[in-house]
């Protein structure tokens, strides 16, 4: 007789729909759409995708949706472009924006990847309307990436999660946090996330994958782990918990990856092998992640946030005995 | 200006090197890349002093002239701190500023931590009691100093990110020496030069009267290994992201043995300066070959006549 086979939990449904958005929807020429922050406005759902044209060269542009599901409006054109005049960061493209809304200002804060001379960076911008914007310049000397405010903030200062990476061999790229009293200056870096070494599914290289949310047990952070392979590398997702109060304390973190490249618009594509969430909108219970497949595509998988919550404590807890930071 | 003029902007001291490993009270393997100061009429250093596991920490010389009779503290001054993690693997290339405004040293050195090098700080009045600060920015980054006063009321950070292996230099803004921000490229590589491979800063900025004097180290990665040689520039005195000139030429580089031969060959890498306000003499200590203490001298007005004429 066939032993019955204990199947891993699937947390996340990808969407029948799926791909959202492709190149063959956008109103003007480009190469690839992926990569997009997601949040509420104006009752609709807001999409900032990242846009890379033919020189290889990103920008954002605003989608919207009354379900979050289709009838996707594009900006007739780019919305958010690089400024190298203004903004020298900005010279080889802007990429990988994160929203969060900030209930105190009032306001939508940007965290978004600036491609400088000197390697990428963390810009931030801010808007109210998602029709004008005013960039606040860059938040982190490179190379940093993967960034994402925190809605609220931690006695009196804001804190962003973000992924510095160092160029000595083994010292690996990690999520860190850091705090600020003005949104401009920025300091107290700590390593919040680690990666681990050796075997793992997220050895040597993580990041943030969207904002982090506020949930009862703390703060649900979705994470991104590269596994390099020899034809490639491979990025996947695992959940991790952040102490309510003191979110440069991690409490629980996943062993497992819990959703990866599976269908042949993640598999394939600009770069196979990827799906890169930068945005999720939590409405009733109900998660709507927006990810990138294959840095070519914009794809949806939705989760009930109530699992999640289930899933996240019952994994281990994390043992912060060794901190490098 | 020729090379054999540029060549002759510095004097290197006849007694060089003036601090070996030769001289430590206690085993060590090398010292080196020493930041510099006067205090109560000696010229001290702040060396970094490798050990034989290779952690770095730093200790104290001091001398009368700043040249000869160094009385070197019989142990560290300031080692990497288990407390810190991020000095897990030592701390490294100390500069230092006396800041006018809060009446103290502020020392900034490199923190070897398991996730990457990062920049930290520490502020001391005596060189007795020492109050740490952490790290100021993420990994990786190195050869930082701060400006020794405010400019339009904020502090100003030189310092070295590195990416891929390519490295220019940075400049950053802070209220409060905490929170830092406004990054900016200031003097990046130039591919195809002598300092090609990376730039970084080396002793911190000078005030003249014609702008803040930036002396810096390039890198030029070579079949056999790095070459570390000596460039400068000047930056705007009220607005420092301004690049007002620099070198086309390195003007100081390795040359005789002990620059030449060491633990890393071929590197000359200047870390602190004293200046004699009164006649514009300059001292310029540097690490030799990763090995060594040297010194070697100038005139701050040679050095802007350099800069002018288009070195």
């Amino acid at each position: 007789m066939m032993k019955s086979v204990q199947l891993y939990p699937e947390l996340f449904q990808r969407y029948e729909g799926n791909p959202i958005l492709t190149i063959k929807d956008w109103p003007y020429p480009a190469n690839s759409v992926f990569n997009c922050a997601a949040t509420k406005y104006n009752n609709e759902t807001v999409l900032l995708a990242r846009v890379e044209d033919r020189r290889g060269m990103s920008h954002l542009t605003v989608v919207r949706s009354k379900d979050g599901l289709r009838n996707w409006r594009i900006d007739s054109e780019p919305t958010i472009l690089p400024e190298p005049e203004n903004h020298p960061e900005e010279i080889w493209g802007i990429e990988d924006p994160r929203i969060t809304y900030i209930d105190e200002l009032g306001e939508y804060i940007i965290a978004y990847t600036s491609y400088s001379r000197g390697g990428p960076l963390i810009s931030l911008a801010r808007t109210k309307d998602f029709e004008t914007f005013e960039k606040l310049g860059p938040v982190m000397p490179p190379e940093d990436k993967d960034a994402a405010l925190f809605p609220t903030r931690f006695g009196g200062r804001w804190a962003m999660l973000h992924r510095p990476a160092s160029a000595l061999h083994g010292a690996g790229a990690h999520i860190w946090i850091s705090f600020s009293p003005d949104l401009k200056h920025w300091g107290d870096h700590k390593i919040a996330i680690r990666a681990h070494e050796g075997g793992w599914w997220d050895a040597n290289k993580i990041g943030l994958s969207p904002q982090p949310i506020r949930i009862p047990e703390g703060w649900l952070v979705l994470y991104h782990g590269v596994r390099t392979t020899g034809s490639g590398v491979i990025y996947r997702l695992g959940l991790a918990l952040l102490d309510a109060d003191n979110p440069t304390k991690l409490l629980r973190r996943s062993t497992e990856w819990i959703f990866g490249p599976q269908e042949h618009y993640e598999r394939e594509g600009d770069v196979d092998d990827v799906v890169f969430p930068c945005g999720w909108i939590v409405e009733d219970s109900k998660i709507r992640l927006y990810y990138g497949g294959a840095d070519t595509c914009i794809a949806l998988a939705t989760a009930d946030l109530n699992e999640l919550r289930d899933y996240i404590m019952k994994c281990p807890e994390a043992d912060n005995s060794e901190r490098w930071f | 200006m020729d090379f054999a003029k540029a060549q002759g902007l510095f004097q290197r001291y006849p007694d060089n090197p003036i601090l070996t490993s030769a001289d430590w009270p206690y085993p060590v393997n090398a010292v080196f890349n020493p930041a510099a100061t006067e205090l109560d009429g000696q010229t001290l250093l702040l060396v970094r002093v490798e050990d034989m596991r290779v952690f770095s920490h730093l200790t104290i010389a001091k001398s009368p002239n700043g040249y000869s009779d160094w009385q070197i503290d019989p142990a560290p001054v300031l080692r990497p701190e288990i407390s810190q993690n991020e000095e897990q693997w030592g701390i490294e290339d100390p500069r230092m500023v006396w800041l006018e405004d809060k009446q103290e040293y502020a020392i900034t050195y490199v923190s070897f931590s398991r996730g990457g090098p990062v920049v930290s700080l520490v502020m001391t009045k005596d060189f007795k009691k020492f109050k740490k600060f952490g790290c100021l920015l993420p990994p990786e980054d190195k050869d930082a100093s701060l400006f020794p006063r405010k400019v339009n009321e904020r502090y100003i950070l030189l310092h070295r990110p590195i990416i891929r292996g390519e490295a220019h230099i940075w400049i950053s803004f802070s209220p409060d020496l905490k929170y830092w921000g406004e990054h900016e490229v200031l003097i990046p590589a130039r591919p195809g030069w002598w300092d090609n491979s990376r730039v970084g800063l080396g002793p911190p900025p000078i005030e003249t009267s014609e702008g803040w004097l930036i002396i810096y180290h390039g890198v030029r990665v070579t079949t056999s290994g790095s070459l570390y040689r000596v460039g400068m520039a000047l930056l705007d005195l009220d607005d420092p992201r301004k690049v007002i000139r620099r070198s086309n030429d390195w003007i100081f580089g390795p040359q005789v043995d002990y620059e030449r031969m060491g633990d890393v060959p071929g590197v000359t890498f200047p870390t602190g300066t004293i200046v004699d306000k009164q006649t514009g003499d300059l001292r310029m200590y540097y690490g030799a070959a990763d090995s060594t203490v040297a010194v070697a001298t100038s005139k701050i007005d040679d050095l802007l006549d350099a800069l002018k004429k288009g070195i």
